[in-house]
């Protein structure tokens, strides 16, 4: 193995992953390293509630290894772990629709400038008053830096109807934030 | 929204911001924001919320305690610097740090804990100089949480621990996560200076009590988080350390099996070459049309096949004559007059013709009736002249056997007064190439006729000589 894990593609780090040992951890290690934050990320905007994106999120990762070591060929890493966290993340929320909708003061910002934190919970909100389509639109391209076609290839939609999605959702934040947000710049 | 052209420029915006819009529509674009703030208005908005987006780092960093989790569960080690930060964000400078900024940040964390307990002391000094009331920090839990406007004025002092109590009630009922925490900040109240003195001073220790206990139980809080941050930096320490001995030793096996590969790489070249010689060397031999010989034996009798050479040998005989009719016993042990030379050409290393011939006692008897009463008896034993051709045949040296060769000659000739043939056999013991000794076993038989009647005598003894080669 090379010295540095992040020299290796990620074809190459699914292939080192599918071995045992330390060369499987550092190329894991490197994975999560790349792609842990988006994939976060994710989790935690779409659910809204961190302890649930959490636990997503690790079902996620363990999934992944799973299909890596069965020797399933994914071409594109980050897309595929987003695949499995979007399945997780709407079972997910389908099973807690018949339970309970979250409340909002249950997400609790940590400690973070006045301002910052007005702004990111401003932007938390409007994400929110967003419908689930549209939500997840935006998260996967300003989240997580998907393209329009790697989000049209997560979602399973034309790419068309991603361009749509995607670009009335930044509209409708942008509309949500708009006397908010000119007060700040 | 197939053409990028139809679209209107805050969606055109939108689209160059994700590097979606066609190079036509570029222009359009450019050219209204130029002409129209509203739009500029639009840009620097999107430009803005991407920025802030890229500042959540609660969203994009995953807890260290979860990465812990994760890894854990894969049954996987802990390398260095995971623990910390992954990258962050899109597009943005990946921020990895390792133990040892980690035990910075709890160094820092430590500081800062201290700055705050300094800070909270000289705080709670000068709470006792204002009046006023605790609300939630979040503003969505003062909408959920109409209890905790309670009011200090007017001697409510009471009221504060019971607020403190529906609040926490408040919380159990909505089941809030462990990791949730309601913050609470002191705001001075615009109608302080109402209070009576007494009133004052009880709203001022109660005030006092709860604040102290609120700190207290902050810091204690506090402390426990920054011991376990400690912990975990220590473990992250340990752990790298560990990792990095690790590494130096498989580095050390990789290069030792490095060098073992190129010693067997070397050897391998070695053989190819060697491989490639023979494969050479077999094709010069190819051109040769048969082999001179396959064998050792072979090859000492091919390369003397095209050289006789001439074996001169003399040996002497003891031997007992057995004449017929056998009357006497008649023996002679005189060398001289028991001696024979051989010449035999070797036409091969086992296969031999000559001539040989010698002298030779044989004894005779006759004895007849040639007329009544008259008994005529001949007895005598000659010393005899012989010759003869001889073909012997010999072995292979036998090499366990000192080199001996066992040998069987026969000689066919004649003596003086008849016909003669002998039979030998023994062995050669080789001195030198040249020079060999002799021992064998011999039977001649001699037929001759006397006045008209034949006789014979048989003989049998042992013959020792030397032999010598002439090539």
């Amino acid at each position: 193995m090379r010295n540095d894990a992040s020299q290796y593609t990620d074809q190459e780090l699914c292939v080192l992953l599918r071995e045992q040992g330390t060369s499987a951890d550092a190329a894991f290690a490197e994975i999560y390293s790349r792609y842990s934050s988006r994939l976060h990320a994710y989790c935690v905007k779409i659910l809204r509630d961190y302890d649930e994106a959490a636990d997503i999120f690790q079902e996620t990762l363990i999934r992944f290894v799973q299909s890596v070591r069965d020797n399933k060929e994914i071409t594109n890493v980050p897309a595929y772990l987003l695949r499995i966290a979007r399945n997780l993340c709407l079972n997910a929320k389908r099973d807690k629709k018949l339970t309970t909708e979250p409340l909002d003061y249950m997400l609790v910002s940590e400690d973070r400038s006045y301002e910052k934190k007005q702004l990111l919970d401003l932007i938390d909100d409007a994400l929110n008053k967003l419908s689930d389509e549209y939500k997840e639109a935006f998260v996967l391209r300003e989240y997580d830096g998907f393209s329009y076609q790697e989000i049209a290839e997560i979602t399973g939609l034309s790419l068309s109807n991603v361009k749509i999605r995607v670009v009335r959702a930044k509209n409708q934040i942008r509309e949500l934030l708009h006397p908010y947000i000119k007060e700040l710049l | 929204m197939n053409n990028d052209l139809d679209l209107s420029f805050e969606d055109k915006i939108q689209l160059y911001l994700d590097g979606e819009l066609s190079k036509e529509a570029e222009v359009g674009m450019f050219t209204a924001i130029a002409s129209n703030e509203s739009l500029r208005e639009t840009f620097r908005e999107m430009l803005s919320i991407r920025e802030e987006i890229r500042n959540d780092h609660r969203a994009f960093v995953p807890s260290p305690l979860l990465t812990e989790r994760v890894l854990t569960t894969l049954g996987m080690g802990i390398p260095a610097g995971l623990m910390t930060s992954p990258t962050i964000g899109i597009g943005t400078t990946p921020i990895v740090t390792g133990a040892m900024s980690q035990m910075w940040i709890t160094i820092t964390a430590l500081l800062s804990a201290l700055v705050m307990a300094i800070t909270s002391v000289y705080y709670y000094n000068q709470t006792t100089k204002y009046e006023g009331e605790f609300v939630p920090d979040s503003p969505n839990t003062i909408t959920n949480n109409s209890n905790s406007n309670t009011n200090f004025e007017n001697g409510n002092f009471a009221s504060f621990s019971q607020m403190l109590s529906n609040i926490v009630e408040k919380s159990n009922s909505l089941e809030f996560q462990p990791s949730e925490r309601i913050i609470y900040r002191y705001i001075q109240s615009p109608t302080s200076g109402k209070s009576t003195a007494r009133n004052q001073k009880i709203e001022n220790n109660n005030f006092e009590n709860q604040t102290l206990k609120t700190i207290i139980d902050q810091k204690t809080k506090d402390l426990n988080d920054i011991q376990f941050q400690l912990d975990r930096a220590n473990t992250s320490i340990v752990s790298e350390k560990q990792r990095s001995e690790q590494l130096s030793t498989q580095i050390q096996s990789l290069n030792e099996k490095v060098n073992s590969i190129e010693t067997i790489r070397a050897e391998l070249q070695k053989e190819i070459d060697a491989l490639k010689l023979l494969k050479n060397t077999e094709n010069s031999i190819t051109k040769i049309e048969k082999p001179i010989a396959e064998t050792p034996a072979e090859i000492t009798s091919k390369d003397k096949k095209p050289k006789f050479s001439l074996s001169i040998g003399i040996r002497g005989l003891t031997s007992q004559s057995f004449p017929n009719p056998q009357l006497i016993q008649a023996s002679e042990t005189d060398f001289l007059n028991n001696i024979a030379i051989s010449s035999l050409i070797n036409i091969t290393d086992n296969f031999s013709v000559g001539v040989e011939g010698g002298r030779e006692n044989f004894g005779l008897q006759f004895s007849e009736t040639i007329a009544p009463n008259t008994t005529v008896s001949y007895e005598k034993n000659p010393a005899l002249l012989w010759g003869g051709l001889s073909v012997q045949g010999r072995t292979n040296p036998i090499e366990s056997f000192w080199g001996i060769r066992p040998y069987l000659r026969t000689v066919v000739g004649g003596a003086p007064i008849g016909l003669l043939g002998k039979v030998i056999g023994g062995i050669e013991l080789p001195i030198t190439p040249t020079f060999s000794m002799s021992l064998a076993t011999e039977g001649t038989f001699l037929q001759y006729s006397l006045q008209q009647n034949a006789f014979s005598t048989r003989k049998f003894g042992i013959t020792y000589g030397v032999q010598m080669i002439i090539k």
